[in-house]
């Protein structure tokens, strides 16, 4: 039960369910393990941002440039803050759509790595992925908040430690 | 054709005989239904399957995307059903065809809402003033009913005519619930149609509801000037006994003020309102009556301890309103047999001793299903019951109580975890605790006061009220001024418009429907609409979004409401009135076809929606839709091909309607003169699109105003605002990737950024398509123009 966060907030929608990852290092390992990886970046970014008062963009975009995954990004707000760090492997494009162009057998993308949306929001497009992805595509969510319906999540932590493990894994995947 | 009784139906163009001369007589066994000159079209009172073809059509251009919601079935006794990815439950019945049954029933119950709502209006109004009474919508309306014309084919005049239309919604609206039964229908796109259909007699509902109250209760008359009213928290007269009144049904409300007003004592009661009632009690007696505000201000105003009595109608009432008045010593009254609330039914009771066992608390509240009675009794608790209870009630907490309640909290994140919005709750009062409220109140405007967080709290914090608290004084600020619900759009602002809009001269026609289920506050409506005001799209608005448009202030103090007109034109802000006015949102959208277009209207289902998709740039924005009747007014904006956009919270709506810009094939029409098939590009791209932030929808919503039968002139003002809307969020180096799909010939592109444009149209490979003005899905059309040509 120690690692069933979410049943103090919110209630899987069924019996598949995401893997709680309380390591960072195996967290780590898991992503090195695909080649083709993107970070789906929400808006609500800026307010765990504010929050925490860290960096948490900066983080990202390091971890991007180390596994080589592509940003996607919806809001004005982080397009303008990329441009102004003079960031350029990213792409601007709406989250329905994203997931509806990733779960195809199309996409070639083997990992979807999720961060800062609405907690519902998000919860919802990766029920979506785990019904519907073509079955290479796996799911990952790095918010503070478990989200059920990822592949693997990582578990509901106080703020201040969700951002120490966020900083360890952005360490642990430097080339 | 499915009208009730219709067994037996004789139609006689001219009889002449001894006895009697008869002319235009239409009659179906129990109804006579005055014939209309206008031939009868080919889908007079569809069944289910009458539009299935069309909506097929539409459904093969948006394929629903499913996410579900919960993955198991527990509908029947054979489940639970496991329905993860490929699994099928006990009845044989898939994941999507699952989550496709659930719109249907989720639109049912909203339709059905909708559809008990105008039948307690008609009956009870019929009651009131007969079956003759007419239908009036004022001098400049002469297609008084576009949506009821379109769908049955009967022009009504009077109020007894709307009963034959009433029962034919009642009796679909069971037929297609039926379909929801275990083991009924099997294929998700047939589940889809049968939204559709649940959709467009939402609108006829909901075209009924607000028709009769607007003939008989006086209402504007598609008035585009009509007056400003109160809205906000902070408009009420809190020091005379106060009503509330809370729903959607006017007539309880409305009879509250005419006691009031025979008895000489309106300005002795103040009556305020919140959700749909709060706008047609202003409909109904203009400047006088006030609106709170939208639906999710009912626990922020209730716990304020302000008013008295509480009067409940139907619909979006907080299903513990009864406890929530306790806590402040007032009464709830509850006027409507779908919201009793187990309180004991004094409809038949001396009023005099109701109002004693009111206000001695010897009963929390009456069920008073007479609104004469309960008018009385209403106004007759509150003047008693004012002076003894404000003594005794403070209302919101004080500030001590405040840090006190902070001290106590443990930061388990409980409530946040709770919240629908996420809000950092715990963080905010952490810092509550050590007297610095800010971050408490900055929550205020994010909160939609659902109290989830109190529920969720270990320690029984009643955080909801601190958030209150710490907001006290922007609640007591909040005073605005919103232009009274005007009804219909007139004939005349058609014609005028009419042309614009299909050319694309207008951009388009952006309409602000739904509840208050919004991300991030009210404030992001008002400043959607006045972006599109100010770029002389036409900017309508209903229900709770109406509202929330009027909650915001410029720079010089105006409201939206008193910057842009009420026109309908380009430019204009019109405020049609509560949820049930949506009808005349779809029935402009009719009436262009209609009266500008000449197409013939009468149960011409088809071709209208076939035209409309192809040449109204109109797009629904429900920001924050939350309920079923909210999915049933976008279905029935989907089957007239208008595409809808929701916000964030709409996602749990569970399927989304989306094109596949990349699948050329999808998006070929016929070009109506010659029959040949044409790329008609992806336009609208959507039709039902959850955005996540406001600057997504905006810049979808400029998109899916395209239409295939722009004009070059009217393709280039279109691009215009979408490159536009897309720079100014998006930075001004960069043009939408997707640009080059919505450029047909260089005539499309937008001066302001021709140079741009075309550098990017070189550098993917563009090449010039062919044009059609004439764009259509339908055979039929295609045929008929040949027939007009010929």
């Amino acid at each position: 039960m120690s690692i069933e966060y979410w049943l103090k907030g919110d209630i899987p929608p069924g019996p598949i369910k995401a893997t709680v990852i309380p390591d960072i290092k195996k967290l780590a390992s898991i992503i090195k393990q695909h080649k083709k990886p993107l970070i789906m970046i929400g808006p609500e970014i800026h307010k765990l941002s504010e929050l925490i008062g860290g960096d948490i963009l900066g983080i990202l975009i390091n971890i991007s440039n180390n596994i080589k995954a592509e940003m996607i990004i919806s809001d004005s707000k982080t397009v303008k803050e990329l441009d102004s760090r003079g960031v350029k492997n990213y792409v601007i494009a709406f989250p329905l759509e994203v997931i509806q162009k990733i779960s195809s057998n199309n996409s070639n993308h083997d990992l979807a790595i999720f961060i800062g949306f609405h907690y519902y929001y998000c919860w919802l497009l990766l029920n979506y992925l785990k019904h519907y992805a073509y079955k290479n595509l796996n799911t990952m969510s790095i918010d503070p908040y478990p989200q059920p319906n990822a592949t693997w999540t990582l578990p509901l932590l106080p703020l201040s430690i969700w951002y120490k493990n966020l900083c360890q894994l952005e360490e642990e995947l430097k080339v | 054709m499915s009208i009730p009784h219709k067994n037996f139906r004789l139609k006689i163009d001219e009889l002449k005989s001894t006895l009697a001369e008869i002319k235009g007589l239409d009659i179906s066994v129990g109804y006579i239904v005055e014939e209309w000159a206008e031939p009868q079209g080919p889908t007079p009172f569809p069944t289910i399957t009458s539009l299935r073809r069309w909506d097929h059509i539409l459904l093969n251009k948006y394929k629903p995307l499913y996410l579900p919601y919960c993955d198991l079935c527990c509908l029947c006794t054979y489940g639970r059903c496991d329905l993860s990815r490929d699994k099928r439950g006990a009845c044989g019945l898939g994941l999507s065809e699952q989550q496709s049954r659930l719109v249907t029933l989720v639109c049912a119950i909203g339709a059905a809402t909708h559809a008990s709502h105008a039948r307690e209006i008609l009956d009870k109004l019929i009651e009131r003033y007969g079956r003759d009474a007419p239908i009036n919508l004022g001098e400049q309306v002469h297609v008084e009913m576009p949506v009821t014309r379109l769908v049955t084919g009967v022009k009504p005049n009077t109020l007894g005519d709307l009963e034959i239309v009433m029962d034919y919604v009642e009796r679909q609206i069971v037929q297609t619930l039926a379909s929801v039964h275990t083991g009924q229908e099997g294929s998700l796109i047939d589940y889809e149609s049968k939204v559709l259909h649940l959709g467009m007699l939402d609108h006829v509902a909901l075209e009924i509801a607000d028709v009769v109250q607007t003939s008989l209760l006086d209402f504007p008359k598609a008035d585009p000037e009509a007056p400003l009213a109160d809205l906000g928290a902070g408009v009420v007269e809190s020091k005379k006994p106060v009503i509330l009144v809370i729903g959607h049904n006017v007539l309880p409300a409305s009879s509250i003020i005419d006691y009031l007003e025979e008895n000489g004592i309106r300005d002795q009661v103040e009556v305020c309102g919140l959700c749909c009632t709060a706008h047609d009690i202003t409909r109904y007696e203009k400047k006088r009556a006030k609106i709170i505000g939208p639906i999710s201000w009912q626990l922020r105003f209730i716990r304020m301890g302000i008013p008295d009595v509480i009067v409940i109608d139907e619909q979006c009432i907080r299903t513990d309103v009864i406890e929530e008045a306790k806590k402040i010593n007032a009464v709830v009254i509850a006027a409507s047999d779908k919201a009793c609330h187990a309180l004991p039914d004094k409809t038949m009771e001396d009023v005099d001793k109701i109002v004693d066992e009111l206000i001695n608390g010897i009963i929390p509240g009456a069920l008073i299903l007479n609104e004469e009675r309960m008018a009385e009794v209403a106004v007759k608790t509150a003047l008693k019951l004012f002076s003894l209870r404000r003594s005794k009630i403070a209302g919101l907490m004080s500030e001590n109580e405040l840090i006190e309640y902070a001290k106590k909290c443990t930061g388990c994140r409980e409530c946040e975890r709770s919240c629908p919005q996420s809000l950092p709750i715990s963080t905010a009062i952490a810092k509550t605790a050590k007297g610095d409220v800010k971050a408490l109140a900055s929550l205020y405007n994010r909160c939609f006061a659902c109290s989830r967080c109190e529920k969720a709290c270990p320690r029984d914090i009643p955080v909801l009220s601190m958030i209150l608290k710490s907001s006290e004084n922007m609640m007591r600020e909040e005073k605005f001024k919103m232009r009274v619900g005007r009804g219909p759009i007139q004939d005349t602002e058609i014609r005028a418009v009419g042309r614009d809009i299909v050319l694309g001269t207008i951009p388009g026609v952006i309409a602000f429907a739904g509840c208050a289920n919004w991300p991030d506050g009210a404030i992001d409506v008002a400043e959607m609409a006045s972006e599109f005001a100010a770029r002389r799209y036409i900017v309508v608005a209903s229900g709770c979004s109406a509202m929330a448009i009027a909650m915001y202030k410029s720079e010089e103090g105006k409201t939206p409401y008193e910057e842009f007109s009420g026109e309908f034109a380009a430019g204009g802000l019109v405020n049609v009135g509560s949820c049930v006015a949506n009808a005349h949102i779809s029935g402009a959208t009719i009436k262009v076809a209609n009266i500008f277009a000449r197409l013939p209207l009468r149960a011409n289902y088809a071709e209208i929606a076939d035209y409309i998709h192809n040449r109204v740039g109109a797009v629904g924005i429900a920001w924050g839709a939350m309920s079923q009747k909210a999915a049933a007014i976008a279905s029935g904006f989907w089957r007239l091909g208008i595409p809808v956009i929701v916000g964030p919270h709409g996602i749990k709506y569970r399927r989304m309607l989306l094109g596949n810009a990349e699948d050329e094939n999808a998006w070929y029409v016929y070009d109506a003169k010659t029959g040949e098939k044409v790329y008609g590009g992806p336009a609208p791209e959507h039709l039902f699109y959850a955005a996540e932030t406001k600057e997504e929808a905006m810049v979808m919503a400029a998109k899916l105003c395209i239409r295939p039968a722009d004009t070059p002139q009217g393709r280039a003002i279109k691009l215009t605002n979408y490159i536009s809307l897309y720079k100014k969020f998006f930075g001004e180096e960069r043009l939408p990737k997707d640009i080059h799909l919505f450029v047909r010939s260089e005539g499309d592109i937008p001066i302001t950024y021709r140079d741009e444009v075309i550098r990017y149209l070189r550098e993917v490979g563009w090449v010039e398509k062919p044009v059609t003005s004439n764009p259509t899905h339908l055979t039929e059309v295609v045929e008929k123009m040949k027939v007009r040509e010929s």
